[in-house]
């Protein structure tokens, strides 16, 4: 367990790198979903497929696909968008933070799992939400004239 | 192991963030520090499952909302702007 988590973290990593080193948008935004699809991976090792299925669904359905049409319309030509500076201060604010998580053990999440039951107020919870996302889709056709009063 | 994978895609979204040239790339960072933020819930499913499952669903829906009002916002901006690039994000009055 502990060598599929250190795996799935190593490529979760590796593709958000992936978002920051490449040039082309529509490729940031693959990268993107790409990690996405780890961090509910992530969920899915420890027994929280609920919120992995959720998260796959409306990051990498919905708002993933959304933000890649959207790349792929406003595609325009290549170029680095990285900036050095800000990396060396980033390095720096990583290396001391992470030193302080892992010397301090601040996290005690085992891998055992968790036993998770759908009771009816959360999906009572659920239907709000959902309820909530097709107000604010609707609003914003709206507000972008895609939908006639 | 999990707040630091959190906080180093956190700091990757940051960084993407802080170099970005164009809104579709802020939008992306933005959906990463999401996607960060949602790594640093797992603990809380530890303690208290079925609240940390609360969280967690608000969370995503509501996550969910502010990144479609930001496409919309981007589609607009582009309708009024003719561009993506934020170098053409000016606020109010300043003349470009």
């Amino acid at each position: 367990m502990g060598a599929v988590l250190l795996a799935l973290a190593v490529f979760t990593v590796l593709f958000a790198l992936g978002v920051l080193l490449t040039r082309d948008n529509f490729y940031a935004v693959v990268f993107m979903s790409a990690t996405m699809i780890l961090i509910a991976a992530l969920y899915a090792v420890f027994q929280l497929q609920a919120v992995s299925i959720l998260m796959i669904f409306i990051f990498v359905g919905a708002i993933g696909m959304v933000t890649i049409v959207l790349a792929a319309t406003y595609r325009r030509e290549a170029e680095r968008q990285f900036s050095p500076r800000w990396a060396v201060f980033t390095a720096v604010a990583a290396f001391s933070a992470a030193y302080y998580l892992l010397t301090q053990h601040a996290s005690q999440a085992t891998a055992a799992g968790f036993e998770l039951t759908l009771t009816p107020d959360l999906l009572l919870l659920v239907s709000s939400m959902a309820a909530l996302i097709i107000l604010v889709a609707l609003s914003a056709l709206r507000l972008m004239g895609g939908v006639s009063s | 192991m999990i707040y630091v994978l959190a906080l180093v895609i956190l700091l990757i979204a940051y960084l993407t963030a802080v170099s970005s040239k164009d809104l579709i790339r802020l939008l992306v960072s933005l959906e990463l520090m999401f996607g960060a933020v949602f790594l640093t819930l797992i603990p809380l499913f530890t303690a208290a499952p079925e609240t940390a499952l609360g969280i967690a669903i608000v969370a995503i829906f509501v996550s969910s909302c502010e990144l479609l009002i930001l496409i919309a916002a981007l589609i607009l901006f582009d309708r009024e702007k003719k561009s993506v690039l934020v170098d053409s994000v000016v606020v109010g009055g300043e003349e470009r």
